[in-house]
């Protein structure tokens, strides 16, 4: 198990030096010079060619590539991605951290609000296959996977927020109250996927051999689907629903645009526009990280749960 | 795989649905009643009428010819970047599994690609390039290759065994000729199907960025960027993100459609 | 006595598009104490009638006919009722055993949950009587076979211990549905000795098998269904001798080498 664990890790690092060359490259391709930006940071009067080439040599720009990238890495790994080149009070760090809790509690309750609201309907599609509640859940699934999330949350917001008044329209401040449309827009384009997953594996779970042999016993249907058939659908179902949370991470970015939510979605698109290259880089290297981190985690806990896996790695 | 095709009837009707939506697309100057661009505040927020059906936006330009105009760039679009995906991911996989040249390193870019959250990755690429549409159509490619390089790859492999194209060789027909008359037909119709599926998915990638300003830019009547413009005045003037809106679920359930139905045709498994 | 009495059962299948007949007019009866086999390829409609009678098909089927089972008719009673009887008065032993347990499952665990369903005996008396039924079917150290995962155990293995649980609440027949199929040889004829050993004890069955050679060990009366229909039935050397029907002639021709060599083997054991 331990050497399982062990060579997982060891696997990830390729991927992770992949990321960071690709963030790597990403910022030195930027049609802007890093030294006219810094010396713009330092308010300089008189930007010379003399004063360019002496910042470069001190940034370290002249170094040869893979110094400045060893360097790069470093400082990444401290969190230290320098400061905002829109507003230069701040470093990189400092805004993302910002940002970080609001998306944080976003996909949070998107995600409660997916697995809450899909195990249950996928449970019920799968148990009574065929019936008007699973044609209508199909119904429904079919509808929300081509319904682009920026146009949900602006429905949302026109129906909810402005007809009914009952919810603030953006932005964070009524605490959980304005949390609320956000949450409901990510976890409905998510959803359908989810009531899908589970509804598909449980009818596959359903024509197994062991589902068979529990009803030649005589067991009670309801620990035959509890007990056996949602445990192993479970079973096959949690990797994908961990290598969602990254996904759904990720995915508020233009829910957070549409609700002017103060997250790191907000903060990358804005960042896009204003070319502060520092910020979307340092976000793009988060969320790759996190990415390969939960892959590699739910991994491990797939085979941590799979009794038939776990044995075979001893 | 044609002939199959055209005798499942849902499949055929849901194709001529897309075909007739496209042929209005084409023929927007004719059909539609106003110029999308033409700016006339005594029309702001106008209520529905003959002459606009859907009534004016903040800026009294018919919605509804804005719409039909709109079918250009939006499906257009959507089109540009699936042939540049399949383009690249075929050639790709070609490379790879056919001429077995650097498979390895191939396939490893397509892993790396496929680990990675591609849709931070589209905002990264649009970034780097600069806000445009054409770096909108780039970065969908680049982030949609490797899915079809390794599909096509894997397909590629599947059919160089099969007898027929052994029998080929055997018979002394060139490499070209069997690449051409062989093994592309035989790719062809499940990267088709893959394809349609995945129109829809452009078609919102597409008009999500848009929607955030990041690719087609106003006045252009893109779906997408009728909905950023939209996004300001839906208060006094709902209808402006209702009919996008509806446009763009409607199309995109049709292509979502039209992949079940083919996948259903050519395929006769199962599926949800 | 017959235990088992089955009459004009028909089943068809309904799908979206038609509507296919299964089984066409079965009836058949299974006296007390007797070994009935159903002979026949696959497809034929063997298992299929056995699951029809057990309830343990969908809503997509649809039977009619009536299956007397002491004094209810499995057909028509309610499916609690069904339920109950399934697995305690009777039971059923699966032809793949590699795949009919749960995985997730430590065997011991589904032992006692099929207890807990049909007897009110305590965790303790559920433990002991795990472990006797495992002695039983000879498998050496019961308290660890308990704590296994199905997929650390032979494919022999846990087709003994299938045995076991459909046997230990005494059942009043017993259904073998291929219980040999798929199971290498060697242990093929180890699972083969206990249910000669059960025929013996007397216990009603009802075996289920593809197989003329392995009929040849057990059968009392054998009964030969081909395109679901019952084309033939008799004693099992009223079969072999004089097979009255076409396809049972091409059956038992087609066996009848194979068999031979088989009971040169088998014979040589007994």
């Amino acid at each position: 198990m331990n050497k399982y664990i062990f060579k997982r890790v060891i696997g990830i690092i390729p991927l992770l030096f992949a990321i960071s060359l690709f963030t790597f490259v990403f910022i030195n391709l930027i049609p802007s010079d890093p030294a006219e930006v810094a010396l713009r940071l330092n308010k300089t009067p008189v930007i010379t060619q003399e004063l360019l080439e002496k910042t470069r040599e001190d940034l370290g720009l002249n170094d040869p590539y893979w110094v400045r990238y060893l360097n790069w890495v470093t400082d990444a790994m401290k969190f230290d991605f320098g400061v905002s080149y829109v507003r230069p009070s701040r470093t990189v760090a400092q805004e993302i951290m910002t940002g970080l809790p609001n998306t944080l509690m976003l996909s949070g309750l998107s995600f409660v609000l997916v697995i809450v609201l899909s195990l249950p309907i996928g449970f019920f599609c799968a148990i009574y296959k065929d019936s008007w509640f699973d044609k209508l859940m199909r119904g429904f699934i079919f509808i929300t996977t081509a319904m682009p999330a920026y146009w949900v949350g602006l429905m949302l917001m026109w129906i909810v927020s402005i007809k009914m008044a009952l919810l603030p329209t953006s932005g964070n401040y009524e605490g959980f109250k304005s949390l609320i449309l956000p949450s409901v827009t990510v976890a409905l384009t998510y959803i359908s996927t989810f009531i899908r997953l589970i509804r598909n594996n449980m009818i596959e779970n359903m024509k197994e051999d062991y589902v068979l042999y529990a009803n030649v016993r005589g067991l009670k249907q309801r620990n035959i689907l509890l007990k056996h058939i949602l445990r192993n659908s479970l079973h096959t179902c949690v990797v994908a629903i961990g290598m969602s949370i990254p996904q759904l991470i990720s995915g508020t970015i233009v829910v957070e645009n549409v609700f002017a939510w103060p997250g790191l979605g907000t903060l990358c698109i804005d960042s896009i526009f204003n070319r502060d290259y520092p910020i979307i880089q340092a976000y793009v290297l988060l969320i790759g990280v996190l990415f390969i981190v939960f892959n590699l985690l739910f991994d491990i806990i797939q085979v941590m749960i799979d009794p038939k896996l776990r044995r075979g790695m001893e | 795989m044609v002939k199959r095709l055209l005798r499942h009837k849902p499949a055929v009707i849901t194709l001529g649905i897309i075909l007739f939506i496209s042929l209005i697309g084409i023929l927007a100057p004719v059909i539609a009643p106003n110029d999308p661009y033409k700016v006339d505040l005594i029309n702001k927020f106008a209520s529905p009428s003959f002459e606009m059906p859907f009534g004016g936006d903040q800026l009294g330009r018919c919605i509804y010819s804005r719409i039909i105009w709109g079918i250009r760039p939006t499906l257009g679009l959507a089109f540009i970047t699936m042939i540049g995906t399949i383009g690249l991911g075929l050639i790709m996989g070609l490379i790879a599994g056919y001429f077995r040249v650097c498979d390895e390193i191939i396939m490893r870019i397509v892993d790396i690609m496929l680990a990675f959250p591609s849709q931070v990755m589209v905002f990264a690429v649009v970034a780097l390039l600069g806000i445009d549409v054409r770096n909108v159509i780039l970065a969908n490619v680049f982030i949609k290759w490797a899915w079809y390089a390794r599909m096509i790859r894997t397909n590629v492999m599947k059919y160089k065994e099969k007898n027929f194209i052994n029998y080929s060789r055997v018979i002394g027909n060139s490499e070209n000729f069997i690449l051409l008359k062989h093994l592309l037909p035989s790719i062809a119709s499940e990267t088709a199907m893959l394809a349609s599926l995945d129109i829809g998915w452009a078609i919102i990638n597409i008009s999500t960025l848009s929607f955030l300003g990041l690719g087609v830019q106003a006045p252009t009547p893109e779906w997408g960027a009728m909905l950023n413009e939209a996004k300001e005045v839906f208060i006094a003037n709902p209808i402006q993100i209702i009919v996008p809106g509806v446009a763009i679920i409607l199309v995109v359930s049709l292509f979502n459609l039209l992949g079940d139905y083919l996948r259903d045709a050519l395929d006769p498994k199962e599926v949800m | 006595m017959a235990i088992l009495d089955i009459n004009n059962l028909n089943l068809t299948f309904h799908n979206k598009k038609k509507s296919t007949q299964i089984l066409k007019d079965i009836s058949f009866r299974v006296e007390e104490g007797e070994c009935l086999c159903i002979l026949g390829e696959s497809g034929s409609g063997k298992s299929i009638t056995m699951k029809s009678i057990m309830g343990l098909l969908d809503r997509n089927f649809e039977i009619s006919g009536t299956a007397m089972f002491g004094d209810i008719d499995l057909l028509s009673v309610n499916k609690e009722t069904l339920r109950k009887t399934r697995g305690k008065t009777m039971t059923m032993i699966l032809q793949n055993p590699m795949v009919c347990f749960d995985s997730l499952y430590r065997v011991g665990v589904q032992i006692k949950e099929t207890f807990q369903e049909h007897t009110s005996w305590s965790n303790a008396e559920i433990y002991n009587q795990s472990v006797n039924i495992l002695n039983k079917m000879q498998i050496r150290h019961p308290e660890e076979v308990l704590k296994k995962y199905p997929h650390q155990l032979s494919g022999g293995m846990l087709q003994r211990i299938m045995i076991g649980i459909a046997l230990a609440l005494n059942p009043k027949i017993l259904i073998a549905d291929e219980p040999t199929t798929a199971i290498d040889s060697i242990t093929q004829f180890e699972i083969m000795k206990e249910f000669i050993r059960l025929k013996e004890q007397k216990v009603t069955m009802i075996f289920i098998t593809h197989d003329l050679g392995i009929a040849s060990l057990i059968a009392d009366r054998v009964l030969v269904m081909n395109k679901g229909c019952i084309v033939d039935q008799g004693s099992f050397v009223e079969i072999k001798e004089n097979p009255t029907n076409n396809y049972t002639k091409q059956l038992v021709a087609k066996k009848m080498a194979v068999m031979a060599s088989f009971k040169s083997i088998m014979g040589g054991v007994q």
